[in-house]
């Protein structure tokens, strides 16, 4: 049989410590036990969910552990993870296996790097966010620019071909030239793929709290937009393409996982808050930690209730995740999901902005995001949603 | 069902008036209080103020008629129908049309602030209708309180013979039962004349349950309920489904007879056909003649009235129509706007009844409104032609020579103690006001008259006046007359078009001051747009102002992986919802407030 592609994201809720910037569902862990305990109920749910129908006879082209922090998973506790996935469901040939991984929070990086690519992970992601180390300290991670780069190091010395890294830009107080200074040091770093953040202060955070007391000025969004034009054009120079809106990577070295959201493929989501798509539908699973291990004891999923959204908006939503991509939207490809009627509405709605040179036509029925507009593509999108 | 019967000559129908603040609302309560006519439990004060406005600003809007029984010393019954009215300038309409059902007033002053503006206005008014006038003095209890400076006012600027004046604390129950003793001897009996029956509506309110209910004062003859009447000037019959008397609430009565006030509730289909100032009669046996009614009054101030979702035309037309009922100041007809729609061109009292009509619009009909800006009614004349009216700057006649351009003006008494005449007079001048005359009402206060632009008055002539006199001056207008001037109409233009209802009249020197500071205005209320927006404001052909709203340059979502996706929708959903409830000049989206935004810049 023939069944579509699909991806696995295994969600792992823990942090040595919370970044002053993070409103993500993660949190330092009480002990050893509780991430013992989640491991365990992290496994339960790939079972509960290989029991599902809808996934009989399916195996993962594509497996993100992403956090949190992920790399304080122990060797021993990923390969179980992996193997259980294998066991239950089957992993493709050729599948890409990525996990996040922060520098500072692996004891022995070298070690743990040959152990993980052994258990079977192919791909990392590394979350280096800046090289100046008054950034780093600001944006209250826990590690040093020297310490980043070295992790960087360890993880090519083990073998991983493909290292991505993950930046932030747009910091308070942070100049033009410091982020430029960042991203030309990362560029020598070699990776195949690199990610760059505008960041974001969400309310409640202590960053937010810092700029509303006056001890940092509140980021331009003039320099923003300045900064990622700006790094738009070094990366392409470099020899990165930009695939995604924040996304660059070395020719073939996209991240197939991540292109799995914009491009409507279908995925599971494990672990705690962790989402998933599946037939249409779109599932979160519970953010607390003691509903999410009661639920699955109780041999339930931990979902929070599906959305299945009115065809109309369902596919504007499918529309605009695509035209995150440079590969843009292509109409013909949804034709088999939604009607004739919903989809001409669409493409008339797309020529209407091509006309206000917003998106650019890539052929019949397909369109993408003219790159000069990519940073106010929320003003663009808001106009096709619902 | 109250029985109505009382002797013709035993019934008092008498009005409260005074200046805002006076306290006529607070008496009126002492007054139902001592005659036992509300529940304690029920009671609250300033009783009478019934609208959720009035209540919550402390005025009153609303002519509010009430029937209360009173035992008085000597033994005899007596049956009060008592109006509260306010003592708004703008409201002055409740207060003639109150006094076309009384025979006597209640003149109040205030002990320690004297006789002011609408003492006197309203005080020619009760005169014009030859009503008795009991003069009051309220607030003897303050420490600022001088009865006999007042007393000496009144006599000096009303000529009223105050030795009868009654000294009362409204708020202390001070001298109520004295005032009670009073309104009984010197308020005459309704003057029974034999006839067939005719009933002056002087209000009417719109309840959603009984509809139209129109307020009575009965001079001759009967209505009673069951019969069928007649409104002559409609000249529609209507089958009465009840009578009844305010005692305080609506309380049904079997008829109201000549001299009594009450509600007649008759079903009436169209209720554009209820008419204020309409004579009721019997159907059956119909008067020959109607009541004088009442002197049709002109709007002061005009603005456009839009509701904010442009589906809800009808809905604005109902509740106009039904608000109408109970505000008969109230005029409009309908308007439309190449930005903003179909909507009305509304004309009201001033300001502050603008602004209460849209707040009763929004609270009691539940209808959300862009408002535009007020204007005065302007008289354009083109060369050749006949002068036309303009109460919409828009309809303002363009490529034409114009011969002349006039505005209306207010002849405006101003009351002011005499150490704050310079400011009050530097204050006139600076609005373009032409002294007539000025004259001492006693040895520390005077009376000063101008002739001022009605256009200059309504904004914040009365907020000027007042913090230049520290609150001590008080101000009264009526219109005087049209008189050229030199105006111009200041257009604003959103990207390149011009945007209708942002235009205004203004006079020739101040429209570059304006133009400059309603373009500021609109540069941080427009959102920015994917492109920039040039804003203008100009005269003709001439811009005399501009400034650039510059490009958006963020609106990203850096991160949208599978647990973003359906929260980052959200958003962008919302965004486009707010786009939805700004209204588009071309490309560009306007926010409702902008509209509102001159009134702010007029009242600078
Ligand atoms: N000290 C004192 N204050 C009073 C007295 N009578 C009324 N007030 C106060 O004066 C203010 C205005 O009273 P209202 O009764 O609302 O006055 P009003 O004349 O009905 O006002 P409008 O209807 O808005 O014109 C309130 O704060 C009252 O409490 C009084 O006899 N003594
Ligand atoms: S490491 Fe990532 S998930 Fe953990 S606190 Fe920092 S930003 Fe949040
Ligand atoms: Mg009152």
């Amino acid at each position: 049989m023939n069944t579509p592609p699909l991806s696995l994201y295994i969600h792992f809720p823990f942090c040595i410590r919370k970044c002053a910037y993070c409103d993500f569902v993660s949190s330092p862990a009480a002990s050893r036990k509780e991430i013992t305990a989640y491991i365990n109920a992290l496994s339960h749910e790939l079972r509960l969910l290989s029991f599902s129908h809808e996934f009989r006879g399916r195996s993962f082209s594509t497996i993100f552990f992403g956090g949190g922090t992920p790399s304080l998973m122990r060797n021993r506790e990923i390969k179980t993870i992996i193997d259980c996935v294998k066991d239950l469901f089957g992993i493709e040939d050729g599948a890409e296996v990525s996990i996040e991984a922060n520098p500072g929070s692996v004891t022995k990086p070298a070690e743990w790097f040959s152990q993980i690519h052994a258990a079977g992970i192919n791909r990392l992601s590394i979350g280096v966010q800046s090289l100046d180390d008054r950034e780093l300290a600001l944006l209250g991670r826990l590690h040093t620019s020297a310490d980043a780069e070295r992790f960087v190091h360890a993880a090519t010395a083990a073998g991983f071909g493909a290292v991505a890294l993950d930046l932030i830009y747009g910091l308070p107080g942070q100049t033009a030239s410091h982020w430029l200074i960042t991203l030309d040091r990362a560029i020598t770093l070699s990776a195949d793929h690199i990610s760059i953040y505008c960041l974001e202060i969400p309310p409640g955070t202590p960053l937010r709290q810092s700029i509303q007391s006056g001890e940092f000025p509140e980021p331009d969004t003039e320099l923003q937009a300045d900064m990622y034009y700006a790094a738009l054009e070094k990366l392409e120079n470099a020899g990165y393409k930009r695939y995604e809106i924040s996304n660059f990577a070395a020719p073939g070295r996209e991240c197939r996982h991540n292109l799995t959201y914009w491009t409507a493929v279908e995925y599971i989501g494990a672990g705690l808050a962790a989402s998933s798509y599946v037939d249409g539908s779109r599932y979160k699973n519970v953010s607390d930690m003691k509903t999410y291990v009661g639920r699955i004891r109780a041999g339930r999923l931990p979902r929070e209730g599906g959305e299945r959204l009115a065809a109309r908006r369902a596919l504007r939503e499918l529309a605009v995740m695509a035209l995150r991509t440079t590969a843009g939207v292509e109409l013909d490809r949804f034709t088999d999901a939604f009607s004739h009627r919903e989809i001409s509405e669409l493409g008339t709605d797309l020529a209407g902005l091509e006309r206000q040179g917003l998106v650019i036509a890539t052929g019949r029925n397909s369109y993408r995001l003219a790159p000069e507009h990519t940073f106010i593509s929320n003003s663009i999108f808001s106009l096709i949603v619902c | 069902m109250l029985s109505n019967n009382v002797s013709r000559d035993n019934i008092r129908n008498f009005s409260i008036i005074a200046h805002v603040d006076h306290g006529k609302s607070t008496l009126a309560d002492r007054i139902l209080q001592m005659t036992n006519s509300v529940d304690s439990r029920a009671f609250r004060p300033q009783y009478l103020d019934r609208l959720e406005v009035e209540r919550e600003r402390g005025v009153t809007v609303k002519l509010q008629a009430v029937r209360i029984d009173y035992k008085a010393d000597d033994g005899n019954c007596y049956r009060l129908n008592l109006i509260d009215t306010p003592g708004h300038v703008d409201f002055s309409y409740e207060v003639s049309r109150s006094l076309a059902a009384c025979e006597g007033v209640l003149l109040v002053v205030d002990a320690a602030q004297g006789v002011e503006a609408q003492t006197v206005a309203n005080f020619h008014l009760a005169q014009e209708n030859d009503l008795v006038i009991v003069p009051v003095i309220n607030k003897i209890d303050l420490p600022t309180a001088d009865p006999q400076r007042v007393k000496d006012e009144l006599e000096l600027v009303l000529g009223i013979d105050s030795d009868n004046a009654v000294l009362v604390s409204a708020k202390e129950g001070i001298g109520i039962s004295e005032l009670m003793e009073a309104i009984v001897k010197y308020v005459p009996p309704p003057k029974i004349e034999k006839g067939l029956a005719r009933g002056l509506i002087f209000d009417s309110h719109y309840d959603k349950y009984r509809g139209a209910i129109a307020y009575v004062r009965m001079f001759t003859g009967v209505i009673r309920a069951g019969s069928t009447i007649n409104f002559m000037a409609a000249g529609r019959d209507c089958e009465v489904n009840e009578v009844g008397v305010f005692a305080p609430d609506m309380t049904p009565c079997e008829k109201l007879e000549s001299g009594d006030v009450g509600y007649v509730i008759a079903g009436v289909k169209n209720i554009k056909e209820l008419k204020v100032g309409d004579t009721v009669t019997d159907a059956a046996n119909p008067a020959l003649e109607p009541l004088p009614g009442y002197r049709g009054i002109q709007p002061m101030v005009y603005c456009g009235y839009f509701s904010t979702d442009s589906d809800k035309y009808e809905d604005l037309r109902d509740a106009l129509e039904k608000l109408a009922l109970n505000d008969s100041a109230l005029v409009y007809e309908p308007e439309s706007s190449a930005v903003l729609g179909f909507g009305f061109r509304c004309g009201f009292l001033g300001l502050f009844h603008m602004d209460i009509i849209q707040e009763r619009l929004e609270r009691e009909y539940d209808i959300s409104l862009v408002a535009t800006a007020p204007t005065v009614m302007y008289r354009v004349t083109v060369y050749g032609e006949e002068p036309i009216e303009i109460k919409n700057p828009s309809e303002y006649p363009e490529n034409v020579k114009i011969d002349k351009i006039e505005e209306p003006f207010v002849r405006a008494q101003i009351l002011t103690p005499e150490e704050y005449i310079g400011p009050v007079m530097e204050l006139a001048k600076d609005k373009r006001g032409e002294f007539v005359s000025m004259d001492y009402i006693s040895e520390m206060r005077v009376k000063i008259v101008y002739l001022i632009p009605l256009s200059e008055v309504i904004f914040d002539f009365f907020d000027k006046l007042k913090s230049c006199s520290r609150g001590f001056a008080s101000l009264d207008y009526q219109y005087d007359s049209y008189r050229p001037s030199k105006l111009c109409k200041l257009d604003i233009l959103v990207g390149e078009k011009k945007v209708d209802s942002l235009s205004m009249i203004v006079h020739s020197e101040s429209a570059y001051h304006k133009g400059r500071r309603i373009v500021e205005k609109l540069r941080k209320l427009i959102p920015r747009h994917m492109f920039q927006v040039p804003l203008q404001a100009a005269v003709g052909s001439r811009i005399i102002s501009r400034e650039t709203i510059p490009a958006i340059r963020k609106n990203v979502t850096a991160k949208c992986y599978g647990g973003d996706i359906t929260r980052k929708r959200k958003l962008l959903e919302k965004q486009k919802e707010g786009k939805k409830r700004m209204k588009s000049v071309g490309n560009v989206d306007i926010p409702q407030e902008a509209f509102l935004s001159i009134l702010e810049v007029e009242k600078k």
